[in-house]
């Protein structure tokens, strides 16, 4: 016969896990109305990703705070481990649990862990509440899951600590906390100790139930979304993660996502994953830069919120697509719930998320670099920008100068097209049309083409490369923008429409390995051409000259520098996109006099110029500018110049040295290549 | 005022040329090299196409455009279908190879003729390949209509005239014009910038191509046979400079020497 309290306890379980799994249901149909995309290949791969992230931490740690999150997630899975026998015990005094509820050296480890996720939220509390750093945020949902944690923890001691008390288990022989729970005890009846058992038994497992139900309806969903987030993470490189589209596609009417349910099942699990870290907030050059950006924001709190609320009106009218319904179904609905009605009618770009917003972002990829949750913020913004700039013919307008220079004069500057090799006219380079089958073309790029600053880098690596006997030739006048800042920008026709052309032209002339010194023109080459039947072998110009260098080709002599502290700066292009942040610092430190130093944000957390996501040709009017901000970095280092590896970062710290710097304090932005050609 | 009630038919003539800051000339085949010069609307050409989209989207009606040229011009064209024109149509035909101005005029208006009967013809003013600005009156003289040329603004648009304003140096002319008419326009129309979206769609759409035979244009009024005029030579003008810098104590002796270089090159 069934007691009464196993009756009480079958009826709290059914409410609460029905509770649990509504909530889920709703969540997982509305991760359902999004966009096909296929996230189910190469599962070993996944997996890895799944071991390395979510088991191991992986991406936590990189940050020294990390290890909280690590104590508590070990803690919990423990702890929940520990609720199997806690639970069956409670309901079956007879029954004991095999391992889970007789190992000692289970309930030792559970112990340390229970002591550690303790320990870890103390910690917490203290940074979120007392050091308030802007990154967190100190909502009622955070103070919730604290105490719920914290309560689960403390009613199981209390409990067990009783059970020890009252009859001293073998199993519980090395579970320190427990033994000084029971210390807690002395003197009590077993009677007494019977009801203490019994009430804080009751405690926990109703705790524990408003916790099950709790975590699919608030922010905590985050614990379970996040791990399939990992494993259904992307698994292309960070340069070629921007979504195909066929414009060739008779089917393809609306282009980039303007409405929420266009953005793919796997986009919109990114908003059910954000555990609210603020690692992107704090690494965000718009964020920081005072624009009103925030990637956290939008994907927590932006995205999640209208993609629940427009989710749940979809699947309460069975819609799959807001389009679905016509404009009399509207206004029939608009009779009959106003509120469904208007919520379908809002707006993605212009009332959820704005178009401040939505241009702010330099595509610098720190937020989805340090992202713990492998969530991908830039594919987003680029859809979004895709649908403005496309469909909706809605953008900012220095960018319509720009698309029109490159359409015309197939450069963003406006410049001639016919002058694309005037830096070389001095220089003994060979066009692909005169040489024969050169081992090495040097993609020069726009910046260093038409560029006063920039082609000064072009002269200098052109000279080395001569200097170093390398066989190469330039395209000259049949060079085209490689189309990197319209993809940005969201006109993936224009850079469709370059791409093809480029390619057909490199292809033509049987081009396998390519150079270049613009980081924007490596990657679009290197990761964004083979898409369209471009596969070249791309090489930085600061990686080639260092290998060079080693293989003894390019004889360097030992010239008298000034002596100087350099600071150096990554690009976002070349580092956290093509992860080198080697080969420009390997070259500063060989030249004479160079004291190579670092600014406090650098590799993959380097700070971005500002120049990025076709930035570069718009203006800036909110919030300070970046590269400023930038500059003020590199200043507070008190170099005598400044390293870079990109035309665009140089440009952009130029700019924000003759803002930030004193008239006399002449601090130059350099590029390795510049230093070694000195050294021929 | 009285407006137009109409919708209004209009075909735009444009033509390809060839995007080039520094022309250079083939001096075998007196022509221009286009090896490697990207190709565009012609500038005013597509200030005309802007002129007539404009029109159109006032007072509804249709634009075609049309080009003459080989079948890489319908690039051209798809440029204006991108900024909203309607309708492209190439006339493409190795009858209408090396023709000059009176022969061009004459196949495009044929091409007209066989559009229909628009009510404003536009051109742009000049080619900035030929410069000549004769195809715009050209077509006007063989299909007997009326024509205004340097148009810098549509100012009225009537169901039997156009007010127009007629650019010359340093002002314009107010003309009221009977349709149907040709105008051509100089670049003070600013042509809009097509959207993405149209763009895409003009890539996809069909262009129309006509034969000389189609348009029923008669062989001996068509291309070199039907050209009253010849190109005799092409070329470069050569560019002298002269230049050396006059030192002297002071003005009057700087005059002096001027003066005296002047004469021995014979310019006083």
């Amino acid at each position: 016969m069934l007691s009464l309290k196993l009756i009480i306890f079958l009826i709290i379980a059914l409410l609460a896990v029905s509770a649990f799994a509504y909530a889920l249901n709703k969540k997982i149909r509305i991760l359902a109305l999004g966009a096909k995309e296929d996230r189910f290949d190469h599962p070993g791969e996944r997996f890895k990703n799944f071991v390395v992230n979510v088991l191991l931490q992986g991406k936590l740690l990189k940050e020294y705070y990390g290890f909280i999150h690590l104590f508590i997630f070990w803690g919990f899975i423990f702890i929940c481990l520990g609720e199997i026998p806690f639970v069956l015990e409670g309901l079956f005094p007879s029954v004991h649990v095999p391992f889970l509820g007789t190992n000692p050296y289970f309930f030792l480890v559970k112990d340390i862990l229970s002591s550690l996720v303790l320990i870890g939220l103390i910690i917490g509390v203290i940074r979120r509440w007392i050091v308030r750093p802007k990154r967190l945020y100190r909502t009622a949902e955070a103070a919730i899951v604290v105490i719920l944690i914290l309560a689960v923890i403390i009613t199981e001691w209390l409990t067990s600590g009783a059970k020890v008390a009252l009859h001293a288990d073998s199993a519980y022989s090395l579970a320190f906390v427990y033994n000084m729970f029971a210390g807690l005890y002395q003197g009590y009846s077993p009677e007494t100790l019977g009801a203490v058992i019994e009430i804080f038994w009751w405690m926990h497992v109703l705790i524990l139930f408003g916790f099950l139900v709790y975590i699919p309806n608030s922010k905590h969903l985050h614990l379970l979304a996040s791990p399939f987030n990992s494993y259904f993470g992307t698994l292309k490189p960070a340069g070629a993660q921007i979504a195909d589209m066929d414009l060739e596609a008779k089917t393809l009417t609306e282009y980039g996502v303007g409405k929420i349910e266009n953005f793919t099942w796997k986009q919109l699990l990114d908003s059910f994953s954000c555990g609210e870290c603020g690692r992107c907030m704090d690494n965000c050059p718009a964020n920081i830069s005072g624009k009103p950006l925030n990637p956290k924001q939008l994907l927590s709190r932006t995205l999640k919120d209208h993609l629940l609320e427009k989710g749940a009106v979809m699947n309460k009218l069975g819609i799959k697509h807001a389009d679905e319904l016509s404009a009399e179904d509207l206004a029939e609905l608009t009779k009959t719930d106003r509120e469904a009605a208007q919520i379908l009618q809002k707006e993605l770009i212009g009332d959820i998320f704005t178009r401040d917003e939505l241009w702010a972002c330099t595509t610098c990829r720190a937020c989805q670099t340090l992202c713990p949750v492998s969530n991908e913020h830039v594919n987003k913004i680029i859809d979004m920008r895709r649908y403005e700039v496309m469909n909706e013919n809605n953008y900012p307008e220095e960018l319509q100068l720009a698309f029109r220079n490159l359409e015309s004069k197939f450069n963003p500057w406006g410049i001639s097209w016919s002058e694309r090799a005037v830096w070389a006219k001095d220089l003994d380079v060979k066009t692909m049309k005169t040489a024969e089958n050169p081992e090495y073309l040097f993609w020069v790029g726009c910046a260093g083409s038409f560029d006063n600053r920039a082609k000064k880098v072009s002269v200098a690596t052109a000279k080395i490369l001569q200097a170093a006997g390398v066989d190469f030739a330039i395209l000259g006048r049949e060079e085209k923008c490689c189309g990197d800042f319209v993809r940005k920008a969201g006109n993936e026709y224009l850079f469709q429409l370059m791409a093809k052309e480029n390619i057909g032209i490199l292809n033509n002339y049987k081009v396998k390995k390519i150079i270049t010194n613009c980081p924007h023109c490596f990657n679009t080459l290197k990761n964004e051409y083979p898409e369209f039947g471009g596969n070249f072998e791309v090489i930085h110009h600061t990686q080639l000259i260092n290998q060079l260098i080693k293989d003894g080709k390019l004889k360097l002599n030992n010239v008298q520098l000034p002596q100087q502290k350099i600071v150096y700066h990554d690009s976002c292009y070349l580092g956290r996109y093509q992860q080198e942040f080697d080969a420009p610092r390997a070259l500063f430190k060989m030249v004479p006099g160079v004291q190579l130093i670092e600014m406090d944000r650098n590799h993959d957390k380097s700070f971005c110029c500002g120049g990025g996501g076709a930035r570069m040709w718009m203006e800036e009017n909110i919030g300070e500018r970046i590269n400023n901000l930038r500059v003020e970095q590199a200043l507070a280092k008190e170099p005598q110049a400044i390293g870079a590896n990109c035309p665009f970062c140089i440009t952009m710290l130029e700019d924000g040295v003759k803002d930030k710097a004193n008239p006399e304090q002449n601090v130059p932005v350099l590029d390795p290549a510049e230093l070694i050609a000195k050294m021929l | 005022m009285l407006e137009r009630k109409e919708k209004v038919e209009i075909v735009v003539c444009i033509k390809q040329v060839p995007d080039t800051t520094e022309v250079k000339i083939d001096p075998v085949k007196n022509t221009l090299i286009r090896d490697g010069v990207p190709s565009i609307v012609n500038p005013t050409d597509e200030c005309a196409a802007e002129a007539a989209i404009r029109i159109k989207e006032q007072y509804g009606g249709k634009v075609t455009v049309l080009a003459m040229g080989p079948p890489m011009a319908a690039t051209a064209l798809r440029k204006c279908l991108a900024m909203g024109a309607d309708e492209a149509i190439l006339i493409s035909d190795f009858a209408f190879a090396g023709a000059d101005t009176w022969a061009t005029s004459y196949s495009l208006a044929k091409a007209i003729e066989h559009v229909g009967k628009p009510d404003i013809v536009f051109c742009g003013k000049q080619a900035i390949d030929g410069d000549t600005g004769q195809v715009g009156p050209g077509i006007a003289e063989h299909l007997g209509l009326s024509q205004t040329t340097y148009v810098q603004k549509v100012r009225e648009v009537h169901d039997d005239y156009l007010v127009v304003e007629r650019a010359f140096e340093g002002g314009f002319e107010l003309i009221k014009v009977k349709l149907p008419a040709v105008i051509t326009v100089d670049k003070s129309i600013e042509p809009r910038y097509p959207s993405v979206k149209g763009s895409i769609k003009a890539s996809r759409s069909e262009i129309t191509t006509w034969s000389a035979k189609d348009i029923k244009a008669a062989p001996e009024k068509t291309g070199l046979n039907g050209s009253t005029t010849q190109v005799a030579q092409v070329f470069n003008p050569e560019v002298k400079f002269w230049s050396e810098m006059l030192k002297g104590k002071n003005e009057e002796e700087l005059c002096d020497l001027l003066i005296g270089k002047f004469k021995e090159r014979e310019i006083l």
